[in-house]
């Protein structure tokens, strides 16, 4: 390894102090503080500052790699050359019939262009205030929820059964203040520049507290025209990486230099000076020229550290490499941790008398806690509240063979165990889920993944992270709610912490069917704005495929608490195992949209019971629940055998003895009929008959997908499963 | 199923948990080789070899051990197997254009495994560096220190490129 050691000592630190620093500002992860001993260091080092010039320039060429997806006929022939010998077979050695694809990686998977036009980083625009906590009259809807069925997917919320113990599964919560309008200026210097205004009077004398720092004055005399060359910033996409200037015979900074600097923007990097001025004189000792080098000194060092504190001095990337890092995020997602707080307005329950539910389009807000292991499962605490009264609280933790759920708060807590429960969103056997975050932020990643109307803001930092600001236009539906969605993305994980949906007046129509929220409720939320915003997501605290440990999963369960366990005689099977396990020959989709895998098979072991509208539908012989998911949502297929045939479907069947607002829309496909039903109480879920089997799917996925989920199922064997991969 | 219990399945005999186990970490082991190897073709051998490994190695896995670092490590292998010494220099900085990223292979492939394999799982697995350091069997201080001496090795390329 070379080192740059070479030199003398420099102001603040020695060189393997500023080359860790170095490595940790290339890296992200320097704080304001140490990041302004490293631009102090830099001033006086040449050699250092040379080094953390070449740095940033192989970090640019570094971010250019691509993640390579190995295509299935890949993936296919290590399946058979593994599994040959794990049989104890002659290996077959290397699989002639598996090409490499010419270029493996799909046309978005190019994170080595640098493609995009040069420019600054853009501002996020200022938020868009929210409107004050709305709440219209109450809608009354009959809901028997003591009457739920529970073998069916359905919201948390019914299977909590009270409106103080529902869930906010669907339901959301709210949001912080929103963030200052604009880029902010963080850390000590934004500090300096509060107390002192003009930075071109910041004194490093008053504020290097570096180990050896010397004061500024003592510097003087040797300071040389590189000292006034700015560290090199990461250039911007489009702009061929800078090339290191050789290194100049030191030089004083002409006084018209000076003169112009102050008032110019500083600039990302200074040209190399022609070969006809590169030699001048050395700097004298005046007192003026000193002091105005100085002055000069300290502005583009503070320009360099202001602009990487809003920047966070990375390249902004592209709408192609934003794309496919969400998609690999959320493909390879293993677990998460991450606090909540979700503002959405939508129709929420807010009152009951007897089996009557009062539902209001209002403002929730849910604020909450959520841990989530792919293998294991979920945890998630969290409330909600409804215009400053709360309405529900979720204690839940959910893991392959029981759902732990804590009703009720202290020495009346009662700790509800089910075991064995079905699969399926979001009954509470929603396996795997990311809780409340799997429609807020599981939906916007899929989004991401899947448009081609995005562009990438900028990039930012907040007290906390560095972020990718981007904007989605995205088609109004009553799944994505809104027509307009700003993200900001975690740079170094791409993992959405901030999401905002607006809408716009003339799509409103798709927050609610005009069934539930009249035409009052609209005209009232958006009054006499044009757009509004629908939903608010703040991620915080946000740990990325950290180690989940078993304990994480655990609820902390007051003293004194009951405990009341069910067995729900859901069967977790192999897929092998299925048609052993039941009466009937089982239907697998023989098409699943792209990325989604199978992930787990339930049947039913317990005795069937009537289900659908009041129980109207006639119990089942057999049920089989089957999981697909894609990293980024969880698609159930749920099917019963009826043992007498078809019949006439007058309803959701999540509607239970309820009369939850679900609207069905029938869907042609194949000359077949089959519906499709959303609700802002339940997940959106498509159905009908294939022969005597009652199949549906449930999840947040479009119309489409569901719906042609179900028309593609088959007696054949489900296609083979494969693991969600973030190519296409 | 988590992986570990996939490859404790695929031990005794289940070839269904070691097909799961395979094609629930080919991505990353195919980026990885990709990165480590600087060429997809020998990328694709490379992710046969590696599980075919997985497959005879099974029965020696410590349930103690992370799965994934126990899979990587045997890829870790196979990547030095199949590309034991470091390549040349990358040739000259700032490449032409269009060309950064074959440059950025060529870099990476100039550099000794152990510098190497960390910024492959940084900059193209995008992990951070507790994953890092728990993939590659290292303690977190050890993985900052290559990713530095790697960074640091880099950056004597560009130099000398233009020298």
């Amino acid at each position: 390894m070379t080192t740059e050691m070479d030199d003398g000592p420099a102001p603040g630190m020695d060189h393997d102090a500023a080359r860790a620093l170095m490595a940790a500002a290339i890296e992200g992860t320097l704080d304001d503080a140490r990041e302004r001993d490293l631009a102090v260091h830099l001033v006086g080092c040449a050699e250092c500052k040379s080094l953390y010039s070449r740095l940033q320039q192989a970090e640019v060429a570094l971010r250019g790699l691509a993640f390579s997806h190995p295509s299935t006929r890949i993936v296919d022939a290590a399946v058979v050359r593994a599994t040959t010998v794990l049989r104890g077979e002659a290996d077959p050695g290397p699989s002639g019939g598996v090409t490499p694809p010419a270029h493996t990686r799909a046309e978005d998977v190019d994170l080595g262009a640098f493609d995009e036009p040069a420019h600054a980083p853009i501002p996020v625009p200022a938020p868009v205030p929210l409107p004050p906590p709305t709440t219209f009259a109450p809608i009354s809807i009959e809901e028997d929820v003591a009457g739920l069925v529970d073998d069916e997917p359905r919201s948390v919320r019914a299977i909590f059964g009270s409106s103080d113990q529902r869930t906010a599964d669907d339901e959301a919560t709210g949001i912080d203040e929103p963030e200052a309008a604009g880029p902010r200026v963080t850390g000590p210097f934004a500090a300096l520049e509060a107390e002192h205004g003009d930075t071109a009077q910041w004194r490093f004398d008053d504020d290097v507290d570096s180990p050896g720092a010397r004061p500024f004055s003592t510097l003087d005399d040797e300071l040389t025209d590189e000292d006034l060359v700015l560290p090199d910033l990461p250039p911007r996409p489009g702009i061929e990486p800078p090339v290191a200037e050789e290194r100049a015979e030191p030089i004083a900074a002409e006084p018209a230099d000076i003169e112009a600097t102050p008032d110019a923007p500083a600039p990302a990097r200074r040209p190399p000076a022609p070969a006809a001025t590169a030699r001048r004189r050395r700097a004298g000792a005046g007192a003026w020229l000193a002091a105005i080098t100085a002055a000069v000194v300290l502005a583009l060092v503070a320009g360099f550290v202001i602009t990487r504190s809003q920047t966070g001095g990375g390249a902004t990337p592209t709408a192609a490499q934003v794309r496919d890092r969400v998609r690999h995020t959320f493909a390879q997602l293993r677990s998460l941790k991450a606090s909540f707080t979700i503002r959405r307005l939508d129709l929420y329950p807010v009152s009951r008398s007897g089996a009557t539910m009062q539902f209001s389009f209002s403002d929730g807000t849910t604020t909450g806690r959520l841990v989530f292991d792919r293998a294991e499962g979920f945890r998630e605490e969290s409330t909600t509240d409804v215009a400053g009264s709360e309405i529900a609280t979720t204690r839940v933790a959910q893991t392959v063979s029981d759902l732990r759920t804590l009703q009720g708060t202290g020495g009346n807590a009662k700790l509800v165990i089910v075991r064995n429960p079905p699969l399926g969103p979001p009954d509470g056997a929603f396996h795997p889920a990311l809780g409340s975050l799997d429609r807020a932020v599981g939906s916007v990643a899929q989004l991401i993944a899947g448009t081609s109307r995005l562009d990438v803001l900028g990039l930012r930092k907040t007290p906390d992270r560095q972020v990718v600001d981007i904007r989605l236009d995205v088609a109004p539906t009553e799944l994505t709610r809104a027509d307009r969605i700003d993200v900001a993305l975690d740079a170094r994980t791409y993992f959405p912490v901030h999401i905002r949906r607006e809408i716009s007046r003339s799509n409103g129509r798709v927050l609610a069917p005009e069934s539930i929220l009249g035409g009052a409720a609209l005209q009232t939320a958006f009054a006499n704005r044009d757009r509004i915003l629908t939903e608010d997501t703040v991620i915080s605290d946000l740990v990325v495929d950290d180690v989940i440990l078993p304990g994480d999963f655990v609820l902390d369960v007051p003293q004194g608490a009951s405990t009341q366990n069910t067995n729900r005689s859901f069967q977790r099977v192999p897929h092998a195992d299925v048609a052993s396990k039941l009466h009937f020959t089982p239907l697998f989709p023989q098409s699943v949209p792209d990325g989604y895998a199978e992930q787990s098979l339930a049947v039913s072991t317990g005795t069937p019971a009537t289900w659908g509208p009041n129980g109207a539908y006639p119990a089942p012989d057999g049920i089989l629940d089957v999981t697909y998911f894609d990293g980024k949502t969880t698609i159930v297929v749920t099917e019963r055998h009826m043992p007498h045939g078809a019949f006439d479907l007058h309803g959701s069947p999540l509607t239970g003895t309820t009369t939850l607002p679900i609207q069905v829309t029938p869907q042609s496909r194949a000359e077949k009929t089959f519906y499709y039903a959303t609700s802002p109480e339940v997940a959106p879920h498509a159905y009908g008959f294939l022969g005597d089997v009652f199949v549906m799917a449930t999840g947040y996925a479009p119309a489409d997908e569901l719906v042609g989920i179900v028309a593609s199922m088959g007696q054949a064997s489900a296609p083979s499963a494969t693991a969600p991969t973030a190519s296409p | 199923m988590t992986d570990g219990a996939l490859i404790r399945s695929a031990a005794d005999g289940d070839a269904a948990a070691l097909e799961q186990l395979i094609r629930d970490l080919a991505p990353s082991v195919y980026a990885y080789l990709a990165g480590m190897l600087g060429d997809d073709r020998e990328a694709s051998d490379g992710i046969q070899e590696t599980f075919v490994r997985v497959a005879r190695a099974v029965g020696r896995y410590d349930a103690d051990t992370d799965p994934e670092a126990w899979v990587f490590g045997i890829a870790r292998r196979v990547a030095a197997d199949m590309r034991p010494t470091p390549a040349s220099p990358p040739g000259s900085f700032p490449p032409p254009d269009g060309e950064e990223e074959e440059w950025a292979r060529r870099a990476l492939r100039a550099l000794p495994i152990e510098l190497r394999e960390v910024l492959v799982c940084e900059e193209i697995l995008r992990w951070d560096l507790p994953r890092i350091a728990a993939a590659l069997g290292a303690d977190a201080a050890d993985v900052t220190e290559r990713m530095l001496a790697a960074r640091t090795q880099l950056a004597d390329d560009i130099r000398t490129s233009r020298a």
